[in-house]
C-alpha cells in the first residue's frame, strides 16, 4: 500500500516526459517568420539577366540613345545605383545606366521556408486553389 | 494541343516495346487531357486586352473555404486593417477587369514563404512573407491582379484533372525505371504499365496547362495593372523578380540537400550489403562479392536517382518551353514594353503601403509574428528563459490568442523537463486559441489532443478532437489528421468510418484519408509488396 503513491508519482513523470517530447517535437516544425531571412528588400542587388540583347547602355538615367551596346556577358553585374527607373552598373571599367526594363535584377526577401504548408502533406493540400503566383519553394 | 518538337534520344533496345506504349498512352491521355481542358494548352491572352466578361459563373460558398485554408498549416492570421486595405485593392482590381460585382476577399496567411493562391470562390491568401517582403502597392496590386486573373479565367476548373493525376504520382519513379529499363520485370503487370503511363502522362500534362495559366493570369495582372496606372518596373515585374531570386536560392539549397541525401542514401545501402554479407563468411572470396554486393547496392540507391533524374530530363524535353519565372518576366516585360513606348512611367507608390503596414495593428502584429520567430530561434538553443520573455510578448495584443504565438509560448512554457505545472500552463495557452473563435486553429486541437492522448488522458483527448473535428467539419484538409488520431488512439473502427466519410465527400482527399486509416499490419503488409516489386526489379537490374 505504501508504494501506490510512489509508483503513480513514477507515472505521471512518464506520462509528462511524454507530452513534453510531444509538443517539442513540433518545435522543428513550427515557421520562423521573417528575421531569418536573406537580403534585406533595400539591397539594390544585382543584374541577374538580360532582356534584350544586346544591351543598350546609356550615360546618364533617361537618356533617349544609348552610349553603346554590348553582349551581357559576365553577369551578375552589382548594381551601384538606382534611380528613375535606371540602375548604374560598371562595366569594363566604366559606369553606364541600364534600363530596368532591358534586365532582370535579384530582389532580396523577407521570407523563410520554415514551417511553410507544404503541398502534398496531409493537411496541407491547397484544395481548391491554384498552384500560386509562381512555384512551390518550400518543399 | 501544339505539336512540340521533340529531340531525338537515344534509344535502348530491350525497353523500347515498353517506352513506346508508354508514350502512345501517355501521348494519348495527354491529348484527350487537352482537348477538355477549358483553356488547354493554346489559350493565350494578349497583354494588354481582357478577354470578355465571363458570364454566367456559379460561386460556391466562401465560408467552408477560409475555414478550410484555416485548417492548413498555421492558420490564418487576423489583420482586418491590412485585410481592409487589400480589399481595397481587390476592388479596384475587379472594377478594372469589368467584374465589380464578383465575390472574393482578401486573407493572410501564417506562412514565412513568398506565398500567394486563390481559390474557386474568389478569395486570395498572400502569406506574412510577402507582406513583409513588398515593397510598394505597385508589387502588392501585380500579385492580387496576378491572382485574381486565375479567378476571372475560370482555372479552377482544371483542379479536377491535376487531382486525378495526383493520385498515381508516386508511381513516376518506378514508372520510369520500368519504361526505362526493366521492361518486363517480374513483380510488374499491365495495370503498373498503365499506372505509370498516367503518371508520366500528369508530369507533362499538368505543367503544360500549368504553364499557360501562369502566362496568362501575368499577362490579365499586367494589363489591369497597367490599367489601374501603376508602375510596371516597380510593380509587376519587381514581384517576379523577387519571386524568381526566392525560388534561385531555394532551389539551390534544395539541390545540396538532395545531393546529401543520395550520398547517406548509398552509403547505408552498402552498409547493409556489408553487413548481410559479413554474416555469411569471411574469406578473401567473400570479401570480394562483399564488396561487389555493396557496389551494387549503392549503385542501385543511386540508380533510382539517376532514374528520376532521367525523368526529368525527358520532361524538361517534352515541355522544352517551359519558363521559369525568369522567362515568364522575360516573355511578359517583351510583351508590355511597347505598350509603355513613349509614355512616361508612373512612379511607384509607396507612401500608402508605408502607411498600410505602420497602422497600429498591423504593425504589432507584425512584430509579434518576428517576436515569435526570434522566440522560436531560443527555443532552438535550448535558451527556455529568453524564449519565454520574447514569446510572452508575441502572445500579447493583436496576437494574443493567435495559434503560431501561443503554440511557441506554450513550447517555452514546458520547458525542458516537462513538469506537472509547465504541462497545465502549456494546454491552458493552448486553449486560450481555442476558445477565440476567429483564431482557432486546427494544428492548435491537434497538438492538444495528441498531447493529452500522450499524457494517458484518452477520453479527454477523445472530446477535444471531436470538437475540433466538429468545427472543422467541413474543412476537408482537417480529416486526415483526425482519421490518424483516432488510429493512435486505437480506435481503428472510428479512423476507417472517418476515411469512407472524407472518401464520399471529399473526393480530392481520399487518398490522404485512406492512408491515414491505414493499420500498423496494413501498412506493413503494403511496404513488404512495395519492397518485393522493387526487389524484383532489382534483380532484373543487376541480372541476378
Amino acid at each position: 500500500m505504501r508504494r501506490l503513491p510512489s509508483l503513480r508519482a513514477s507515472l505521471r513523470a512518464s506520462l509528462r516526459a511524454r507530452l513534453a517530447a510531444t509538443l517539442l517535437a513540433l518545435l522543428p516544425v513550427l515557421p520562423a517568420l521573417p528575421a531569418v531571412a536573406a537580403t534585406p528588400p533595400s539591397d539594390l542587388g544585382q543584374v541577374a539577366g538580360a532582356v534584350v540583347k544586346p544591351l543598350p547602355l546609356y550615360a546618364h538615367p533617361g537618356d533617349a540613345a544609348a552610349a553603346q551596346s554590348v553582349a551581357p556577358d559576365n553577369l551578375p553585374w552589382p548594381v551601384l545605383e538606382s534611380k528613375d527607373d535606371f540602375y548604374r552598373v560598371r562595366v569594363a571599367g566604366h559606369d553606364y545606366w541600364v534600363d530596368s526594363m532591358t534586365v532582370r535584377v535579384t530582389r532580396g526577401a523577407k521570407a523563410s521556408c520554415a514551417g511553410t504548408v507544404m503541398q502534398g502533406g496531409s493537411n496541407h493540400s491547397p484544395t481548391g486553389s491554384t498552384p500560386g503566383a509562381g512555384e512551390a519553394n518550400c518543399r | 494541343m501544339r505539336a512540340s518538337p521533340k529531340p531525338r534520344r537515344p534509344r535502348r533496345a530491350p525497353a523500347r516495346p515498353v517506352q513506346a506504349a508508354l508514350a502512345a498512352l501517355a501521348a494519348a491521355w495527354l491529348a484527350a487531357g487537352c482537348a477538355t481542358l477549358p483553356g488547354g494548352d493554346t489559350f493565350a491572352l494578349k497583354t494588354g486586352e481582357l478577354p470578355p466578361v465571363p458570364t454566367g459563373r456559379t460561386w460556391p460558398d466562401p465560408a467552408p473555404d477560409v475555414r478550410n485554408q484555416r485548417a492548413r498549416g498555421y492558420g490564418l492570421v487576423d489583420m482586418p486593417e491590412m485585410q481592409a486595405y487589400l480589399d481595397g485593392l481587390l476592388a479596384r482590381v475587379k472594377t478594372a477587369a469589368g467584374v465589380p460585382d464578383w465575390p472574393g476577399a482578401v486573407y493572410i496567411t501564417a506562412s514565412g514563404d513568398l506565398q500567394a493562391y486563390c481559390t474557386g470562390s474568389g478569395n486570395i491568401y498572400l502569406s506574412l512573407g510577402w507582406l513583409a517582403s513588398a515593397e510598394s502597392e505597385d508589387e502588392i496590386v501585380a500579385l492580387l491582379s496576378h491572382e485574381y486573373g486565375h479567378v476571372y479565367l475560370d482555372y479552377h476548373q482544371l483542379e479536377g484533372a491535376a487531382d486525378a493525376a495526383d493520385k498515381v504520382a508516386t508511381w513516376t519513379t518506378v514508372g520510369v525505371v520500368l519504361a526505362r529499363k526493366a521492361g518486363n520485370a517480374a513483380g510488374w503487370g499491365l495495370a503498373d504499365s498503365v499506372l505509370a503511363s498516367y503518371a508520366l502522362g500528369k508530369s507533362v500534362l499538368v505543367p503544360a496547362w500549368g504553364r499557360q495559366q501562369e502566362e496568362n493570369a501575368d499577362r490579365f495582372g499586367a494589363t489591369v495593372s497597367l490599367r489601374l496606372g501603376y508602375s510596371f518596373t516597380q510593380g509587376f515585374k519587381a514581384f517576379l523578380e523577387r519571386q524568381d531570386t526566392w525560388e534561385q536560392k531555394n532551389a539551390a539549397l534544395r539541390e545540396a540537400q538532395q545531393q546529401r541525401l543520395l550520398e547517406q542514401v548509398k552509403q547505408a545501402a552498402a552498409d547493409n550489403a556489408r553487413k548481410k554479407s559479413t554474416a555469411q563468411g569471411n574469406d578473401a572470396v567473400n570479401q570480394t562479392v562483399r564488396e561487389l554486393e555493396a557496389s551494387l547496392e549503392s549503385g542501385g540507391a543511386g540508380l533510382f536517382q539517376n532514374l528520376d533524374n532521367g525523368m526529368r530530363g525527358l520532361w524538361d524535353q517534352l515541355t522544352v518551353s517551359h519558363p521559369s519565372t525568369a522567362g515568364r518576366l522575360d516573355s511578359l516585360t517583351a510583351q508590355v514594353m511597347p505598350l509603355m513606348a513613349g509614355k512616361p512611367r508612373p512612379r511607384p507608390s509607396v507612401a500608402p503601403w508605408t502607411r498600410a503596414l505602420a497602422q497600429r495593428r498591423t504593425a504589432a502584429t507584425l512584430k509579434n509574428y518576428q517576436l515569435a520567430a526570434d522566440a522560436q530561434g531560443a527555443l532552438q538553443a535550448q535558451d527556455f528563459a529568453r524564449a519565454r520573455k520574447l514569446a510572452l510578448e508575441a502572445s500579447s495584443g493583436p496576437t494574443a490568442r493567435q495559434a503560431l504565438p501561443l503554440m511557441t509560448l506554450s513550447l517555452a512554457e514546458l520547458g525542458p523537463g516537462g513538469n506537472a505545472q509547465g504541462m497545465q500552463r502549456a494546454g491552458a495557452l493552448l486553449d486560450r486559441n481555442l476558445q477565440s473563435e476567429p483564431d482557432r486553429s486546427w494544428t492548435v486541437y491537434v497538438t492538444r489532443a495528441s498531447g493529452l492522448l500522450g499524457a494517458g488522458q484518452g477520453r479527454q483527448a477523445g472530446q477535444v478532437m471531436e470538437q475540433g473535428l466538429s468545427y472543422f467539419s467541413d474543412a476537408p484538409a482537417a480529416w486526415p489528421d483526425a482519421i490518424r488520431f483516432y488510429g493512435q488512439a486505437g480506435d481503428w473502427t472510428r479512423a476507417k468510418q472517418l476515411a469512407a466519410q472524407c472518401a464520399s465527400r471529399f473526393s480530392s482527399y481520399a487518398g490522404a484519408c485512406n492512408t491515414a486509416a491505414l493499420t500498423p499490419a496494413e501498412k506493413a503488409e503494403i511496404d513488404r509488396r512495395n519492397e518485393q516489386k522493387v526487389k524484383s526489379m532489382m534483380d532484373r537490374l543487376t541480372k541476378k
